[in-house]
């Protein structure tokens, strides 16, 4: 009969205890991220015009002939260091930061008679948004011996609460588990829990920011992620661990950031094309 | 009763003498003082370069009351301002961060504020701004003498020192609306502090006092050395960051070093 009753009173403990950590319904947050093209580096459309009458750094160079009294080279640097990689390779980490940082561009501009569609605005953003100053959590699959299981869900679903929650701000994720990395922004999700002991399984779906997109897209396309996971508990509620489970054991977040500035890019970093220059787009697009 | 009158005696000279033995660091600032500190941050970006480009990040105290500093944060090469600390000197414990952040075409400033009576370091999390402290005042000849590095180290000592089991402290971290507990440790170890004495020399880790922090929720560890008479740690590292400090200006003490 004790013992009954203890069980009972542990079992309600941990119905109280562990049922507010989930809210109920979709959390969204207050800033919702915008869509655009990814880029890719393979097609390199930001210095080759294609189907486009001009690329969007021709149109940058036309605009800006000198940068810091130099001839600009934006299309040369592009073709030169942001083509020919693998096949993901693009600038989805560019996107996901200016899409949380800038408003999104919904409008023709004209600077010096020439005009600048949404694609043209979108793509400079996205390059000058390549390199930012940002916290980042977990660590970043690069192959064998490398930590696959990471992020783990207990610290991703801390950082949803934290920062879309209660700051009411998108963070980044990479989606893909493995070598290959796909940033999106997260902007909502909507958790389901049970418990059982000190385990408490979840569902989870995520809310993304999607970049499949025509380049002229105005707005928030949105896709979406299920993910299954179980939290390790011990009896005063702390979270001991946790582990992703059924298929996100495979597929699950790889790392989280959180943009905070856009900085100007180190020449040796490469990752950022260093004539696009953010403060000459605030300029050519009237941007706070 | 004077049996007990002499046992009082021998136990209240023998904690004076302990106490008198016991040095501890806290660190003292004056308003106008400032330091810069060097920080590279992972590439993740960048398979090719793995740590990005340095950049120096300047903090000047910009008030210092009788209660609490203010400590602003910039950025050194454009001068603009990232974040700011609050820190009650009782403690040198951090009160509140402030963050100055871009979104959507607005610098928002976000507020961080910590739990000022309990007693646990604090962590940055995985910040580009290094403010993660450890429980003042450090401790030296206490029972976590291990802690600390007593004189320059030969990196074979090193190696073969002991680590000690640290102190544990609780720490409320919220998550939603419920409150969770996660353990951090302060612990000591040594095999790391190799790069400690590639970062900043052997002369600089004397008498130096080397912490680690380990937060068993974020699975971060992090790994800082401070000293007296610097504002601030001499070095900091965790998975994602690397900071040192590499200038200092006291107005107490003659300016710039």
């Amino acid at each position: 009969m004790r013992s009954k009753m203890t069980g009972l009173l542990v079992f309600i403990f941990l119905l109280t205890a562990f049922a507010p950590l989930f809210p109920a319904g979709e959390v969204v947050s207050k800033v919702v991220p915008w869509s655009g093209w990814w880029w890719p580096r393979k097609k390199c459309q930001l210095a080759k015009a294609g189907w486009l009458s001009k690329s969007p750094l021709d149109k940058y160079e036309m605009a800006f002939p000198t940068v810091d009294g130099k001839k600009n080279m934006a299309v040369d640097w592009e073709k030169k260091y942001h083509s020919t990689r693998k096949s993901w390779h693009g600038h989805c980490n560019g996107w996901s930061a200016a899409s949380i940082m800038e408003k999104e561009p919904v409008k023709i501009k004209k600077y010096k008679g020439i005009e600048f569609g949404v694609s043209d605005q979108k793509g400079l953003l996205t390059e000058s948004f390549m390199v930012t100053r940002y916290h980042f959590f977990g660590t970043r699959y690069n192959g064998r011996g490398d930590n696959f299981d990471d992020i783990y869900p207990h610290v991703f679903q801390y950082l949803l609460m934290e920062n879309i929650q209660k700051k009411g701000i998108p963070i980044v994720m990479d989606m893909s588990a493995d070598e290959s990395v796909w940033n999106y922004p997260v902007y909502a999700y909507k958790m389901d829990s049970k418990s059982k002991g000190n385990k408490v399984k979840v569902k989870l779906r995520i809310w993304a920011c999607d970049d499949n997109v025509d380049m002229n897209f105005v707005g928030t396309q949105y896709l979406t992620k299920d993910y299954t996971y179980t939290l390790f508990m011990d009896d005063s509620g702390t979270i001991t661990g946790s582990e992703w489970t059924g298929r996100s054991k495979k597929d699950h977040p790889d790392f989280v950031w959180i943009p905070y500035k856009n900085i100007p890019p180190h020449e040796e970093d490469s990752d950022e094309n260093p004539w696009v220059k953010y403060p000459l787009l605030k300029k050519m697009f009237k941007l706070k | 009763m004077k049996k007990t009158m002499v046992l009082l005696l021998v136990f209240t000279t023998a904690f004076c003498t302990l106490s008198w033995g016991l040095e501890v660091f806290t660190p003292v600032l004056n308003s106008g003082d400032w330091w810069e500190i060097e920080v590279i941050q992972k590439n993740v970006f960048n398979n090719v370069k793995k740590w990005s480009s340095p950049f120096v990040l300047k903090y000047t105290v910009s008030k210092a009351d009788t209660e609490k500093y203010t400590i602003d944060i910039t950025e050194a090469k454009d001068g603009n301002q990232v974040g700011q600390l609050i820190i009650l000197k009782a403690g040198f414990k951090l009160e509140t961060v402030y963050y100055y952040r871009r979104v959507q075409g607005e610098v928002l400033r976000q507020r961080i504020d910590f739990d000022r009576k309990t007693k646990a370091p604090v962590i940055s999390e995985v910040s580009f701004i290094p403010y993660s402290l450890p429980v003042f005042p450090l401790k030296k000849g206490s029972s976590n003498s291990e802690n600390l590095l007593e004189s320059v180290p030969q990196k074979e000592k090193f190696l073969s020192m002991k680590t000690s089991s640290g102190d544990k402290f609780k720490f409320r971290r919220s998550f939603s609306q419920q409150t969770v507990n996660s353990t951090v440790l302060t612990t000591l170890e040594s095999a790391e502090a190799i790069e400690l004495i590639e970062e900043v020399g052997e002369a600089k880790l004397a008498d130096g006092y080397y912490v680690t922090v380990k937060d068993s929720f974020l699975g971060e560890k992090i790994e800082q050395l401070w000293k007296k008479g610097y504002p601030w740690f001499l070095y900091s590292k965790n998975s994602n960051l690397k900071a040192k400090l590499i200038k200092h200006s006291s107005a107490a003490n003659g300016g710039e070093k």
